[in-house]
């Protein structure tokens, strides 16, 4: 879905979440969670801060 | 659906935060304040960053959403602390965070307050009501070694001591 939506952006390992930035100086979200189940509310928060929430939806059913 | 959806129900609150995280060679004091809005939805309740923006946290009541919401920013802090090598890098990247929002969750959480206002939505149980036009504010301070004490143990190690809520009205 990042790759889509997100062209350019990069992910960073964090001890506790992972970061995901968007090129440019975008919008950064750090606390998304490392988990193998992600409940909607946090992808859809992500999708939102970084401006891809239209995008996100067609993806994900959110 | 597109950007702008909104929950059925929404509370706009104002939590409180305090922490000292130790860094590469630095004490770190943040003392902030910040908006969320909370929403009841199946299974527990959801708290959705407005500033902060980028975080979103759930639990099954709203005081567990408090715990979590403080623990969350504490584990963050100390990745940061990690990931930065000075203490001014740090207070950047705190700052940086806690600002960062879109524009969509500030105007749904202004909504909400208006709501509130309005005498529409009640708020949550008891919260004490916050009428201040103040929206959020992230004060990094460093402690210099030669000032600490045993007394900043405590809050070193609360992280399971909540972050307070207040409803914004």
């Amino acid at each position: 879905m990042l790759e889509k939506c997100a062209p350019g952006h990069s992910i960073k390992p964090y001890t506790h979440s992972f970061c995901i930035m968007m090129p440019s100086g975008g919008p950064t979200y750090p606390t998304f969670p490392k988990k193998d189940q992600i409940d909607k509310g946090h992808i859809k928060k992500m999708a939102r801060h970084l401006g891809i929430l239209d995008c996100a939806i067609g993806f994900l059913s959110l | 659906m597109n950007q702008s959806d909104k929950q059925s129900t929404a509370w706009p609150l104002i939590f409180s935060y305090r922490g000292t995280i130790l860094g590469q060679g630095f004490l770190a004091d943040i003392n902030l304040s910040g908006r969320v809005l909370a929403s009841p939805e199946s299974g527990g309740v959801w708290v959705y960053g407005v500033n902060p923006g980028a975080i979103a946290v759930s639990a099954p009541t709203l005081a567990d959403t408090n715990v979590e919401l403080r623990n969350t920013l504490t584990r963050l802090f100390i990745d940061f602390a990690r990931e930065t090598g000075t203490f001014e890098k740090f207070k950047a990247v705190v700052e940086r965070f806690i600002a960062e929002s879109d524009s969509v969750s500030v105007a749904e959480w202004q909504a909400a307050r208006a709501e509130v206002r309005a005498g529409r939505v009640t708020g949550p149980g008891d919260l004490p009501k916050d009428t201040s036009t103040a929206e959020y504010f992230v004060k990094v301070t460093q402690k210099p070694i030669n000032t600490v004490t045993p007394q900043d143990n405590l809050l070193v190690q609360q992280e399971s001591t909540p972050a307070v809520y207040d409803l914004a009205a």
